[in-house]
């Protein structure tokens, strides 16, 4: 009995060990489908689709969004929730230039543990679940190309680092690594209503780079450049 | 946010790994019964 406890025990602790240091850094290579329809940002399950409308935007994490892009009109926001096992490298879902934005926490980072419970069950995240959105700390990613798509990176209560492999001003690939999350997170991607007719949802697994977002069915959204 | 010790952020990673493995099949289950309630 104890023999076999032991066993159990140390059979955990090495595949915990491959997990921590090797499994979860990996950084696959990604394939992009042709064409300029956006694709995913993260690696994960689709927590919840919604739409905001600026500058009505009642919720506090809409706020802020809002006041930090300086965001009017109506957006479309897909939120995906990495679990610890999937990759944890952000992509950009689109060709352009990138402007990064710090956005600080209001309080101390609390935990998603809601959003994995969910995410596993494959059901949308109750918008009074989702507490973290008005506290944590985010990492805003802004990229202009042919529209205008916004990431928000999440972190959990436990997360160490978001960081950005981009600097302000660089121009970024479709598919490109443009960040990483270290570890266990959520990604918001942003886009005007209507830039994109969606194909996801909630539930449906996501391979960043990979996965398209949409078809494009709208018109262009803003000028390509903020300069 | 600040950074913890080595040690204390490899405890705190092996206690959410092992809660989520544990957890991997008891949502797993759960998703089977709520496709059966479903039919």
């Amino acid at each position: 009995m104890i023999a076999a406890a032991l066993a159990a025990g140390l059979i955990l602790v090495a595949a915990f060990a491959w997990w921590r240091f090797f499994y979860f850094h990996r950084n696959p290579v990604r394939h992009s489908p042709p064409g300029d329809e956006p694709v995913a940002a993260a690696d994960g399950r689709i927590v919840y689709l919604e739409t905001v409308a600026f500058p009505a935007a009642a919720n506090p994490y809409h706020r802020r969004i809002g006041s930090t892009f300086a965001l009017d009109g109506r957006w479309s926001v897909i939120a995906t929730y990495l679990g610890i096992f999937d990759v944890h490298v952000v992509r950009a879902p689109v060709a352009g230039q990138v402007q990064i934005h710090r956005i600080a926490p209001l309080s101390a980072n609390v935990s998603m543990g809601r959003s994995f419970i969910y995410a596993g069950l494959r059901r949308p995240l109750p918008a009074g679940r989702r507490g973290y959105l008005d506290k944590n700390e985010f990492l805003g990613i802004d990229i202009r190309g042919d529209g205008r798509v916004l990431l928000v990176l999440m972190a959990d209560w436990w997360i160490d680092q978001i960081t950005p492999f981009v600097a302000d001003g660089d121009r970024v690939e479709r598919g490109q690594a443009i960040g990483k999350i270290l570890m266990g997170s959520q990604v918001d991607v942003w886009v005007r209503e209507g830039w994109i007719a969606p194909v996801l949802t909630v539930g449906a697994g996501v391979r960043a780079g990979e996965t398209l977002l949409g078809t494009r069915a709208g018109t262009p959204q803003e000028p390509s450049s903020s300069a | 946010m600040e950074r913890q010790g080595f040690v204390v952020r490899l405890v705190r990673d092996l206690v959410i790994f092992t809660a989520v493995v544990v957890a991997q099949p008891v949502l797993a289950l759960a998703r089977r019964l709520s496709r059966r309630r479903g039919r």
